[in-house]
């Protein structure tokens, strides 16, 4: 099972949202989709989801193009940012009709979680403040077990401690059935220990489609006294410097040979937010 | 496709509207029936018009029934086209309720008034149709087809406006919302008087016969029928054809 997305490219009047985008969400995974505000992420998952329609291209899940297509549409579920409930409905009655809909949504889970995050569902969703109008669409997402949830900025407005219930959650759940989860957020040093594979989306285009092991294996982070660093990274690809005081860190795509590097210096693996920053910031 | 869920979905929308709406009709009968026992009117006088009311109600229905549900189709993964469906089942399930309820209570406030005296209650269908046969069965079930296809042609055109709306951008609906009711209150009749001798307006008048009659018991409910069913597939159509490629604003 997968999701095709293929030469999918969308313009909002002169703005090129997305450009010849090109991916596969593979069966079982939990993929990071990363990218700076306005880089393409929630159009991207609006077309998956024909909330929206592409200029060109097509979404496939298992071979069959999920436009205007309810049986492929039924097998993903998108948390979004914004509202697409009623705002008057009760969280419970919300609940209701996503067992309707999604015939496989477990309600009763869905109230255990109501309880771990002390959600009341007799609420409407007008009432909500930012952070339980995100928590109860993390319930139904946690709950709907369909093959693929697409979660576009999951923890908007979370505390910390509600986004530690959050992530303990979501592993529980892919451990316990797993599925395909797509989190889109700006959090990435949060979700860099949850998620396998990364898409970063730059300007439209999709400038990495990897794992994360083989992501952060691209490359590494030297640390150490200024001038130690520069002399060190002269013939290095160096896709980023960060200097505080005298101490400076390198971050340098290549690979390592450890018997080159002088005993003054420090090499850890890439950070991915640091990657992040410096392929987006490029 | 999933069309049951979303009928259900779209039906549920209208049962607490619907139980309003027939309350108050419901007091205003007990009102009218109150106050005339209380002042007399000595068997003579009599009401009407809930129909028009009832259609009146079903139009501001059309126009409420599709940003709200489009987006939570969209959250649940429904396809247009399944929305769609749903909409228009909805549409016809509540036209034909209504217009059965809207039946019976001529039918029963008809006959407490016969049992208790007072003032008397006349549907839109007894008022413009009651020459063709005596009160029976057929009649009844006339009543309630031509009444079903007048709340169908309301329903629908609400919904036709709305998802016009929806469509259009700030200036277009400024445009249309201004241009339309000039056009048709002063430019037509102007372009009329001046450059057809009237012709449009005869046809607006003869269209209006064909539908009514002309008040001199001749009034066809066939005719009724076909306009407002030919009306209600118009308005369907056009609001399919911007069903379909609407998309999320949000």
């Amino acid at each position: 099972m997968s999701i095709e997305i293929k030469n999918i490219s969308k313009s909002f009047g002169n703005t090129r949202a997305l450009d010849n985008v090109n991916i596969s969400l593979g069966d079982k995974k939990i993929y990071g989709l990363l990218g700076r505000n306005g880089a393409g992420k929630t159009t991207l998952l609006n077309i998956i989801t024909n909330r929206i329609f592409a200029d060109s291209g097509e979404v496939l899940l298992d071979g069959i193009p999920t436009r205007e297509n309810d049986k492929a549409l039924q097998k993903i579920y998108m948390m979004g940012e914004k509202d697409y409930y009623p705002l008057t409905m009760k969280i419970k009655d919300i609940f209701y009709w996503t067992k309707n809909f999604y015939p496989d949504f477990d309600i009763e889970y869905a109230k255990k979680l109501a309880d771990i995050f002390e959600l009341n569902i007799n609420k409407n969703v007008k009432s909500l403040s930012t952070g339980y109008n995100s928590i109860f669409k993390v319930i139904i997402a946690l709950s709907v077990n369909t093959p693929y949830v697409l979660l576009d900025e999951p923890v908007l407005g979370l505390d910390a401690n509600h986004r530690d219930v959050f992530y303990k959650l979501l592993i529980e759940k892919y451990s316990n059935s797993p599925g395909t989860f797509v989190i889109s957020t700006h959090l990435i040093e949060e979700v860099s220990n949850v998620i396998e594979d990364v898409i970063i989306i730059k300007n439209g285009t999709i400038i990495k489609n990897e794992s994360r092991e083989d992501l952060l294996s691209q490359g590494y982070t030297i640390s150490g006294k200024a001038s130690s660093v520069d002399s060190y990274v002269v013939d290095k690809n160096v896709i980023g410097i960060e200097t505080i005081g005298g101490l400076k860190s390198a971050y340098i795509l290549g690979s390592i040979n450890k018997e080159t590097i002088p005993a003054d210096l420090e090499v850890t693996k890439l950070d991915l937010q640091k990657l992040f920053v410096q392929l987006t910031n490029a | 496709m999933n069309i049951k869920a979303t009928t259900k979905y779209q039906l549920r929308e209208y049962k607490k509207s619907l139980g309003s709406y027939y309350l108050i009709v419901l007091l205003i009968v007990v009102l009218f029936t109150v106050l005339d026992r209380m002042w007399g009117s000595e068997g003579s006088g009599s009401y009407n018009g809930f129909e028009f009311a009832t259609i009146i109600f079903l139009f501001i229905c059309g126009l409420n029934s599709f940003k709200g549900t489009f987006l939570m189709m969209m959250q649940n993964g429904i396809s247009r086209k399944s929305m769609f469906i749903g909409a228009s089942i909805t549409f016809l399930s509540v036209s034909m309720l209504m217009s059965v309820i809207d039946r019976v209570i001529a039918m029963v406030v008809d006959l407490i008034t016969k049992a208790i005296g007072g003032l008397s209650y006349e549907g839109f269908y007894d008022l413009v149709y009651s020459h063709r046969m005596p009160k029976g069965i057929l009649f009844e079930l006339e009543g309630i087809l031509v009444t079903c296809a007048m709340y169908a042609a309301a329903v629908t055109a609400g919904y036709f406006i709305t998802t016009l709306y929806y469509r259009m951008n700030k200036a277009l609906k400024v445009i249309v919302s201004v241009g339309v009711p000039v056009t048709i209150i002063f430019i037509l009749p102007l372009i009329d008087s001046m450059f057809f001798n009237g012709i449009i307006g005869d046809l607006v008048l003869k269209l209006f016969y064909f539908i009514f009659g002309d008040f001199h018991g001749k009034a066809n409910p066939y005719n009724m029928l076909l306009v407002c069913i030919i009306s209600s597939i118009i308005a369907l159509g056009l609001s399919w054809l911007l069903v379909k490629r609407a998309v999320d604003k949000n």
